[in-house]
């Protein structure tokens, strides 16, 4: 019995010890954005509106430029990060993406003629290189911003919540 | 000659042969202790050298050989944890001799005997193959749930997300085939409708060892073995009435970071285990019960495991044994894909949090063996193995069940002192009913011969070719030939060098051939054109023993031909399991084991190289680690306390298939793995044990795969009591 409680108290000494410790290597601490892509529902059909003619969308961000945008291509010829896939099929689709500190702007980008399964074994070189696969259907937006084009802000190790975008397949750019 | 002259050859040889026949045989009877206390040593391998007898000692260490021809021989003892030892017998017509044998203590646990590699016993040493051993005592201690816990802490042996890699031999296929053939006892645990492994179809507490062959093993072995062959050992039941209970609790760590916590429970796991086992003379009986449960560490990581098991074993005499198991297992447990975000990598994606998925396996083996004179034994065996599934995810409602019912009868011929013949002929017949992959039906047939030759008291040549059928439903029959060789050379006491080359194969799983399927984002399309992946592999290697080291270098190179990978058809954008390439695995493995002279402990040290290359894309293979490193160090105190430390490196996979690192945004970072682990086993009295572990002692975060956390901090206590 003794024994039982020696190897018990040093079972639980070393227990206590070891919820202490923590390695600091491995995976670092992540920072990024996440947020909401609203699609536009139609209530008396009682369903998502989505067009036929494109096979899924997703969040893209690209790096904060500077300059004046006049094209969409322009937006989003600095692509850095894309999401998974959203869910077209609810009204409200969670989307994160790891991003490293930094100014981003993001919108929304629905795929024509390639697939989802296709994207997802094409580098992001190979992604950026084909703007004709995509079309924008939403952007972040900032009322503050006299652009219109939301600027997001990343710090180091905390995740930028809130990013919200909505849908709008009649998107133009507001500017 | 003329006709009458060869008529009187052949009566006067035939009247010899019935005369020796009819001599009355001999028999060997004994006792094993231990040199330090002279108990006795059950389960001592005893071997009448030059001949196929044999016999192991039982609960008192006792032995009897029967039927043993009049002559001079040479005794030979084995047992893990002693050193080998020799002895002259002379045995004469009609008489029993009576011998009693003192096992030295050997300050190495390394086992002395290996079966794997040539489907026999056969001393390690003379193994032309690399055959690693994984002990009974090194798994106890390390109290796994599974044998996927306690493979990895062998060099060049990885299992990623539940595939097995022998020397980055299987990689990665999302849970479809597997390039290492994985033995229980010598029959395939392994499905026939997916080719998964169902690790928890293994009892990791009944294991006596495991021995993993490393290289292709198709030439014994068919198909899955390209890679290697895991085979593991079970114990056999003990002599008198026994009862043991075990009870393990555990508990995960929860991430420091707050949001990467997934339940606000705490993650436990629990393992309770009773069995009994009795004898009635010949006839031994087992049966036992267990009930797995855990939380996981990660969301949907949990499962509810329930198994029953019974053993049967009857030996007629030494020389006729039958040793029967059947098991069940009914297992439920969580479905998880990939991570939700890299913020909650835990968590499982939005949707999926009720995925579930039902498995039950059904495991009968028989085993007959029996020798029928010094010069020839026989082994008949017969396997049922049944296994299903049935998917409850948020998008798939699937379901297989698959069976196969294995026949194989081998025989071990010893014509003279210098050659030993194995042969064998294996059939199997399979059945899947599914809706994944529809309904299908095959068959298996294979021969396999193998000669070791001893040239001399140094030089041992091996050479073996296993030819195999294989065929599914209507389709074209495949044919292979896998043929290898081996040499062994005892250079100088305690030195073996040896050298082989072989052939594997794998035939296509059902999966890989019929799936149609949507998982995830993506289609599954089938491809019943696919042909079998081939390798060819040589290696050498030298083996140095010594009281208080064992050291093993290998230096080896696989040749992979029509290796079987998904990949996405341009024409319809779906996927396909396809023959796309060719691959090239080379690299060296050294291990050592050593003992400390003065203090009560042992250690072992172990490092792998791999250059694994696509030779067609000129890329590294996906989902390998080129640098493996093992270190483990063990104290035993006065035989009543051992602890342990075990540390393990795997350097950062090269290349991956799906979701590569962005360097922009630092997403899906891969590191290289470093996992420490520990354990302390209490003997308070023979019958009772208390073990301590912990697995991933750092709490290091790190990614399996893409978008999958490796396990956390795991802290185990276990009881066992025997009554």
């Amino acid at each position: 019995m003794q024994k039982i409680t020696h190897f018990l108290t040093a079972a639980l000494i070393f227990g206590l010890l070891l919820s202490g410790i923590t390695c600091e290597y491995g995976l670092e601490q992540v920072e990024g954005i996440q947020g909401t892509v609203y699609f536009p529902y139609d209530s008396t059909a009682n369903a998502v509106l989505w067009p036929d003619t494109l096979n899924g969308a997703f969040v893209v961000i690209a790096e904060y430029q500077s300059i004046v945008y006049k094209s969409v291509d322009s937006i989003f010829t600095h692509i850095v990060a894309y999401s998974d896939p959203l869910e077209i099929s609810h009204q409200e689709s969670g989307y994160s993406i790891q991003l490293r500190p930094g100014y981003y702007i993001g919108g929304v980008v629905g795929i024509k003629e390639i697939t989802l399964a296709e994207i997802a074994f094409m580098p992001l070189d190979s992604l950026v290189s084909h703007p004709e696969y995509f079309t924008i259907i939403g952007v972040y937006e900032s009322v503050s911003s006299s652009l219109g084009v939301g600027k997001i802000k990343v710090l180091e190790d905390q995740l930028t919540d809130g990013i919200d975008i909505n849908v709008n397949y009649e998107y133009y750019l507001p500017f | 000659m003329r006709l009458t002259n060869r008529i009187w050859v052949i009566f006067i040889l035939v009247i010899s042969i019935s005369i020796s026949l009819l001599a009355d045989n001999g028999r060997i009877s004994g006792v094993i202790v231990a040199e330090e206390s002279y108990q006795p040593l059950p389960g001592a391998n005893i071997i009448l050298v030059g001949t196929l007898l044999g016999a192991a000692a039982d609960l008192d260490g006792g032995f009897t050989i029967e039927n043993v021809p009049p002559g001079d021989y040479i005794l030979e003892v084995l047992n893990i944890g002693y050193q080998s030892v020799r002895q002259s017998v002379t045995v004469q017509s009609g008489e029993r001799v009576e011998v009693r044998i003192v096992l030295p203590t050997k300050v190495l646990k390394s086992p002395e005997i290996v079966v794997t590699g040539a489907r026999r016993a056969v001393r390690k040493a003379d193994s032309p193959v690399t055959i690693a051993t994984i002990s009974a005592e090194q798994i106890s201690l390390r109290n796994p749930t599974t044998m996927e816990d306690v493979l990895p802490y062998e060099s060049g042996v990885q299992i990623i997300d539940g595939q097995i890699n022998i020397r980055g031999s299987s990689g990665y296929a999302r849970g479809a085939g597997t390039r290492v053939s994985v033995l229980v006892d010598g029959f395939p645990a392994i499905s026939f409708d997916n080719g998964t492994i169902y690790w928890e179809a293994i009892p990791a507490q009944d294991i006596e060892r495991v021995e993993i062959l490393k290289g292709p093993g198709s030439a014994l072995y068919g198909s899955s073995a390209l890679g290697g062959v895991v085979n593991i050992i079970t114990k056999r039941i003990p002599s008198g009435t026994h009862t043991k209970a075990s009870l393990s609790e555990g508990i995960y760590s929860k991430p420091s970071d707050e949001m990467q916590v997934w339940t606000s429970q705490p993650m436990t796991l629990g393992e309770y285990r009773l069995t009994h086992s009795r004898s009635f003379g010949k006839l031994k009986l087992a049966a036992g019960l267990a009930q797995n449960n855990s939380r996981g560490y990660y969301q949907n990581g949990w499962y509810h495991r329930t198994i029953l098991e019974s053993r049967v074993e009857y030996s007629s005499s030494q020389n006729r044994q039958l040793l029967s198991r059947l098991y069940y297992i009914f297992d439920r447990h969580g479905s998880f894909t990939q991570w939700k975000s890299p913020f909650q990598p835990f968590h499982t994606p939005a949707g999926t949090q009720n995925d579930a998925i039902k498995t039950s396996k059904l495991q009968w083996s028989t085993a007959y063996s029996r020798i029928v004179s010094p010069r020839q034994s026989q082994l008949l065996r017969f396997h049922l193995f049944q296994t299903g599934f049935d998917n409850e995810l948020y998008n798939n409602t699937t379901s297989s069940r698959a069976r196969t019912a294995q026949s194989e009868l081998q025989i071990d011929l010893r014509p003279n002192r210098t050659h030993y013949l194995t042969t064998g002929i294996d059939l199997k017949l399979h059945q899947v009913t599914a809706d994944i992959w529809g309904n299908h039906h095959g068959w298996d047939a294979a021969v396999y011969f193998q000669d070791e030759l001893n040239c001399g008291t140094k030089l041992k040549l091996t050479g073996g070719v296993r030819g195999d059928l294989h065929k599914i439903d209507n389709f074209t029959m495949e044919s292979q030939l896998n043929p290898k060789l081996g040499v062994t050379l005892s250079a100088l006491p305690g030195l073996t060098l040896r050298a082989s080359a072989g052939r594997g194969f794998r035939a296509p799983a059902i999966a890989e051939l019929f799936i149609e399927s949507q998982q995830y984002i993506f289609y599954v399309k089938p491809n019943p054109d696919l042909q079998p992946e081939t390798s060819i592999a040589a290696e050498i290697g030298a083996y140095w023993q010594k009281t208080w080291f064992d050291f093993d270098l290998a230096v080896f190179s696989s040749h992979y031909q029509h290796l079987i990978e998904p990949l996405l058809d341009q024409s319809d954008k779906k996927i396909q399991f396809r023959n796309i390439t060719e691959a090239r695995i080379s690299g060296f493995e050294v291990t050592a084991d050593w003992s400390w002279q003065f203090i009560p402990a042992t250690g072992t040290i172990s490092y792998t190289y791999l250059d694994p290359r696509d030779l067609r894309a000129d890329l590294p293979l996906a989902y390998r680690h080129n640098h493996s490193l093992v270190i483990s160090q063990q104290f035993n105190l006065a035989k009543l306390l051992s602890c342990g430390v075990d540390y393990r490196y795997l350097s950062k996979m090269e290349r991956v298939q799906l979701y590569d690192e962005n360097p922009a945004t630092g997403a899906d970072q891969r590191v290289p793995i470093h996992l420490v682990g520990g354990f302390c086993n209490l003997i308070i009295k023979p019958a009772l044990q208390l073990n301590l572990s912990v697995e991933n002692l750092l709490q290091y975060y790190y990614v399996v795969i893409e978008r999958n956390m490796g396990p956390v901090r795991l802290i185990k206590l276990r009881l066992d009591y025997s009554f």
